[in-house]
């Protein structure tokens, strides 16, 4: 077999390496577990959105039509 | 494929002797991530070996290790290529060429000027290279420029065919032969002077 000092090189590195990626396995799939918490929430969540958001606007409107019309009795 | 759906992890012997690409199509249709670890267990230790030879620091290469790995989680749904390890390392390298860029503010250089030229593929430098000592190789790599780095373990290391590196670098045939033909070069050049500093 023909030497190949670029495979050579890789092995090197490979058994040199202090981590064996587990760590780095394990960060991933935290981060796997929060896109997927967060998709989960969106799709709870995401069609009934329009009505959340309804309901706020609508309750911050609240206050200050009651103000208008305690103004206009006055 | 219902076996595989109902209970991946009962047929761990056949997950290994499954091909990337069937790993890829599973992982996609069933979101098991004990999918996507298979093809990390493949190929982490490569990914990090040829970040390793073109960053800087070990630390580097972890931290793009994982970022190459969270871009090809994010990315699996696109991957349309024949070749899953070419696709990958595509990635690993066009990630690890746009960080030293942004670290080093290094001038782009665009070889498609040569793409009129007739170059040729091999000048009779692959043996002397191939068969560098391993410490010398990666001593004269500590010199070397991040493309010319990544068009050599391209060549060498992943033994990728012309028409595959033109995929990865996004470039003509004619800028890629040049490009190999001109990092082949320096490395000789660049191992000269080492010669000739330790001598």
């Amino acid at each position: 077999m023909k030497k190949n000092s670029f495979k050579e090189l890789e092995s090197m590195i490979i058994r040199d390496r202090k981590d064996d990626g587990t760590s780095i396995k394990e960060q991933i799939q935290t981060q796997v577990g929060l896109f997927r918490l967060i998709g989960d929430i969106i799709e709870l969540y995401g069609p009934n959105m329009p009505k959340v958001l309804q309901g706020f606007i609508s309750k911050s409107n609240a206050p200050a039509l009651d103000h208008d019309a305690h103004s206009s009795t006055e | 494929m219902i076996v595989n759906l109902l209970n991946p992890l009962v047929t761990h012997s056949s997950k290994k002797m499954m091909s990337d690409e069937d790993i890829v199509e599973q992982y996609l249709l069933t979101g098991n991530i004990h999918y996507f670890n298979l093809l990390y267990d493949r190929y982490n230790n490569k990914v990090y070996a040829k970040c390793a030879a073109m960053l800087k620091t070990e630390s580097w290469a972890e931290d793009a290790t994982q970022e190459i790995f969270i871009k090809i989680l994010i990315h699996l749904s696109r991957f349309t290529k024949s070749k899953f390890s070419t696709w990958i390392y595509s990635i690993t390298y066009n990630y690890c060429i746009d960080f030293i860029r942004k670290e080093s503010r290094e001038k782009v250089t665009s070889l498609d000027e040569y793409s009129h030229i007739d170059i040729p593929e091999n000048l009779g430098l692959d043996a002397e290279i191939l068969e560098m000592n391993v410490f010398k190789l990666r001593k004269v790599f500590g010199f070397m420029h991040i493309e010319d780095k990544s068009i050599l373990l391209m060549k060498y290391l992943d033994e990728l065919s012309i028409k595959e590196i033109c995929e990865v670098l996004n470039k003509s045939e004619s800028a890629v032969k040049m490009k190999i033909l001109r990092a082949k070069e320096r490395f000789i050049k660049i191992y000269q002077q080492q010669q000739g500093v330790s001598a």
